[in-house]
């Protein structure tokens, strides 16, 4: 039974997820129909065509028989169809997947090392200037608006150099060159906060590991610094950063949106927040639920690497 | 050691990274043009899409009707190569283009004609509604159309403007994949990525100079100019009134059109009630300083009348309306009866910042003579709720009133018409404006209508909106026409 536990709890965040979403956009203002037809869906000529579209997409049952239906089709991992389009919004979702995976994907791989080896070495010479640009920096990484980053950048190696390209997104088997042309500025962007979090928490970590008496000891014994900061104390301070950035993940999609819609990228941020905004229900929450899944799987294999690497922790 | 191999590793990385990097080429390509839009579109269905923005992105490239635009809102004959209007407005009859045909290569013959109107009447709203009117859908031969209404209707041909035709083939998926007959087809569409048409290189008329035409949908306005600036685009198609103004034009083009016909309104009539006493409209009226907002909101562009038609319309009289005066305005304010203090709300679509600067250039005004006016910006979908249902006190709007005058009493005016503004005298006036087809006498109808318009307020015009595209100093020969819709198909690229 207790090892049944975290499948339980996986569907019942699930559930609570896809019913908050579901709950709130019914709760939003703003009707699908209307957005489908513009202002003139008031005109008495176009009611007929109001109620057909109602009609056609179910708007106009009662809400409980509308989430009967939405669960029901996602038991039968049906999605439903978009509004709007009246594409499969597992197509959709499928076609924008890759692009948000992409992007957050490079961004871990340019802001792990970079946050491991800043975090480290400003730890390593506390209190000189060192440690106090990088500590500075972090906070500034984290507190800069994407948004901001990102056309500051555009401006600078698009405009001004002409080196890449300002927007867009090009399949990596399609354009290898092209992919990374394109996914260079929104991945820095990106990566520009995660390295402000990671770099403290990696910080605040080994600053404490430093601290414990058996590096003292190695110390003592005529171990490099060196040596002693990237084996000894790394080792210890990095492990509990796997968790944070199975954590970040969920923040990281959140930055996606914004990074997306700077730079064009057909991704799952972008798709939302259009759906968003076009009252697509369908879309929003089979993006949701296939962002929550993907976050929840993430989780669990931090966890699960954590335990491999520390067997004494009680995660 | 350790951070040797580090530096090292960060180094290569550098080294890689910048070998990657491709110079930005897009622009090279004079076969391609790539158009920013505001947003992505995703009906592609012509008689149920009708969205502005949807109208002037395809309403001349993918899609043709039986009459059109010049860019000066000149009809003129596009499938319908002439036509012939009975002297009553009733009976309209069309000769087709020969060898048109549709992308499917099905053939575009009077069948295929009315069965794509018949479709468009059935699906009714703002453009398929005027063919309700038509009684009888003839085809005298397998290139003429005739089309007998049920009564005169004047308006008719600037309707039809409106009525893409598309193939009969592609009626239960037009929404996804639209076949039309103009001059480029449609090819795909990636969802916020990229609407791609590639030429049609079997059009009946002059083929475009270019082979694609790329739609991208970027929402934010600086983006987009920082898109237009690097190249990756060519033309910004729908920039709002503070980008306009602020063009670098050592870098790109600001293309006009000879007139705006965008029209920015206040209704005034909601079902709350608020202002259902003419003078309180009146006070308000003469509490907006119009050359304040001219210059504050629309950086002193688009003429400022008192008309709700647009200048350049046959029917345009010239009215004085209420000269921005507070003594005036507090007197009519006084007659109201109104409660000193009272708040009025004033609804205003997010996205167009100079809406929102009018609104707080009309509240300091109305905050002199104890009117406290509420600005309220809201997103579409609040707005639209709102707007339909009209629930509110007053709302900003703008509509692109087309060259006949009955555009704007048929979508501006008639829910008002039907709801909170009972007129029998303009109901009856609109009727007769419809139903006659001599331009002389409806001139007669429509100044009394404008005059009506103004005296009563139901809809207060404020300005006409300035309307432009910008462009890429590289595209050559763009215009736009009056209601905004940049005539691609005619343009070109040069390197």
């Amino acid at each position: 039974m207790r090892k049944l536990a975290p499948y339980f709890r996986f569907l019942v965040i699930l559930w609570v997820v896809v019913t908050v979403v579901f709950v709130s956009l019914r709760l939003t203002p703003g009707d699908p129909a209307l957005l489908l037809l513009g202002p003139t869906a008031g005109r008495q000529d176009t009611a007929e065509r109001l109620a057909d579209i109602r009609e056609r997409y179910g708007l106009n049952r009662p809400i409980i028989i509308q989430y009967g239906i939405y669960l029901s089709d996602i038991v039968t991992a049906d999605l439903g169809k978009s509004n709007r389009s009246e594409r499969r919004v597992s197509e959709l979702v499928k076609t924008a997947a890759p692009v948000t995976i992409s992007l957050i994907l490079l961004s871990m791989l340019l802001a792990i090392p970079i946050s491991i080896y800043l975090g480290l070495t400003a730890a390593q010479k506390r209190e000189r200037p060192y440690d106090r640009s990088v500590r500075t920096l972090a906070t500034l990484a984290m507190a800069t608006p994407s948004f901001w980053v990102g056309l500051l950048l555009v401006n600078f190696f698009s405009i001004r150099l002409g080196l890449l390209p300002p927007s867009g997104y090009i399949k990596l088997f399609v354009d290898p060159i092209g992919y990374f042309s394109h996914m260079m500025l929104p991945v820095v962007t990106l990566a520009l906060y995660l390295i402000g979090t990671l770099t403290r928490f990696v910080y605040t970590e080994t600053a404490d590991t430093l601290e414990q008496d058996y590096i003292r000891v190695s110390r003592a014994m005529g171990i490099s610094s060196k040596r002693i900061l990237f084996q000894f104390v790394a080792r210890n301070s990095l492990t509990p950063m796997i968790i944070i950035v199975g954590v970040e993940v969920g923040t990281l999609i959140g930055g996606a949106v914004i990074v997306e819609e700077v730079f064009g990228l057909p991704g799952l941020g972008r798709l939302l927040l259009n759906a968003v905004l076009g009252r697509d229900y369908p879309v929003v929450q089979g993006t949701v639920l296939s962002i929550t899944v993907v976050v929840i799987l993430l989780n669990i294999l931090a966890e699960f690497v954590y335990k491999l690497l520390n067997p004494r922790s009680k995660i | 050691m350790f951070i040797d191999k580090i530096k090292s590793f960060l180094l290569t990385g550098t080294v890689a990274a910048s070998l990657t990097i491709a110079p930005i080429s897009a622009i090279a390509d004079t076969q391609t043009i790539t158009v920013g839009l505001s947003g992505d579109i995703d009906n592609f269905d012509p008689a149920t899409n009708q969205l502005i923005s949807f109208q002037a992105a395809f309403a001349t490239t993918i899609f043709d009707s039986l009459v059109g635009y010049d860019s000066q809102l000149n009809i003129v004959p596009r499938l319908a190569k002439s036509y012939n209007i009975s002297s009553d407005a009733r009976i309209f009859k069309f000769d087709l283009v020969d060898g048109a045909s549709f992308h499917d290569g099905s053939p575009v013959n009077a069948n295929a004609v009315i069965s794509s109107l018949k479709r468009s009447a059935e699906l009714g709203g703002v453009f398929g509604g005027p063919l309700q009117s038509v009684e009888k859908f003839e085809a005298p031969t397998n290139n003429t159309v005739k089309l007998t209404l049920k009564s005169s209707y004047a308006p008719f041909l600037t309707a039809l403007t409106n009525v893409a035709i598309i193939a009969p083939s592609s009626f239960e998926n037009a929404v996804s994949a639209p076949v039309g007959s103009g001059p480029f087809l449609f090819e795909s569409w990636t969802p916020n990525d990229s609407i791609i048409l590639s030429r049609n290189d079997k059009y009946w008329g002059e083929k475009p100079a270019f082979s694609r035409l790329i739609f991208k949908p970027i929402p934010d306005p600086q983006v987009a100019m920082t898109n237009l600036y690097a190249g990756a685009i060519d033309i910004v198609a729908e920039p709002s009134t503070a980008v306009i103004a602020q063009v670098d034009t050592s870098k790109a083009q600001v293309i006009r059109p000879s007139g705006s016909n965008s029209i920015v309104y206040i209704e005034m009539m909601g079902t709350k009630g608020t202002l259902a006493n003419v003078h309180l409209r009146r006070a308000l009226a003469h509490g907006f300083d119009r050359e304040t907002i001219k210059s504050v909101a629309y950086g002193g562009q688009g003429q400022s009348e008192a008309s709700p038609l647009p200048t350049s319309s046959f029917v345009y009289t010239e009215l004085g309306g209420y000269p921005y005066n507070l003594e005036k305005a507090r007197e009519e304010f006084e007659l109201s009866g109104a409660p000193e203090g009272i708040e009025i709300g004033l609804e205003v679509l997010a996205g167009f910042p100079e809406a929102e600067q009018m609104g707080r250039v009309w509240q300091a005004s109305l905050s002199k003579i104890g009117i406290k006016l509420n600005v309220v910006v809201s997103e579409l979908s609040v707005w639209l709720d709102r707007y339909v249902s009209r629930n509110y006190d007053m709302t900003w709007n703008f509509f692109g009133v087309s060259p006949d005058p009955h555009s704007f009493f048929d979508v501006i005016l008639r829910p008002h018409l039907s709801g909170e503004y009972q007129n029998q005298k303009v109901i009856d006036l609109v009727k007769e404006g419809i139903e006659t087809s001599d331009n002389m006498k409806r001139k007669q109808i429509y100044a009394e209508l404008q005059e009506i318009m103004v005296k009563d307020l139901p809809v207060m015009a404020v300005q006409s909106r300035p309307i432009a595209s910008i462009a890429n100093k590289s595209i050559n020969g763009l215009e736009l026409n009056p209601l905004g819709w940049p005539l691609y198909a005619q343009s070109s690229k040069s390197n």
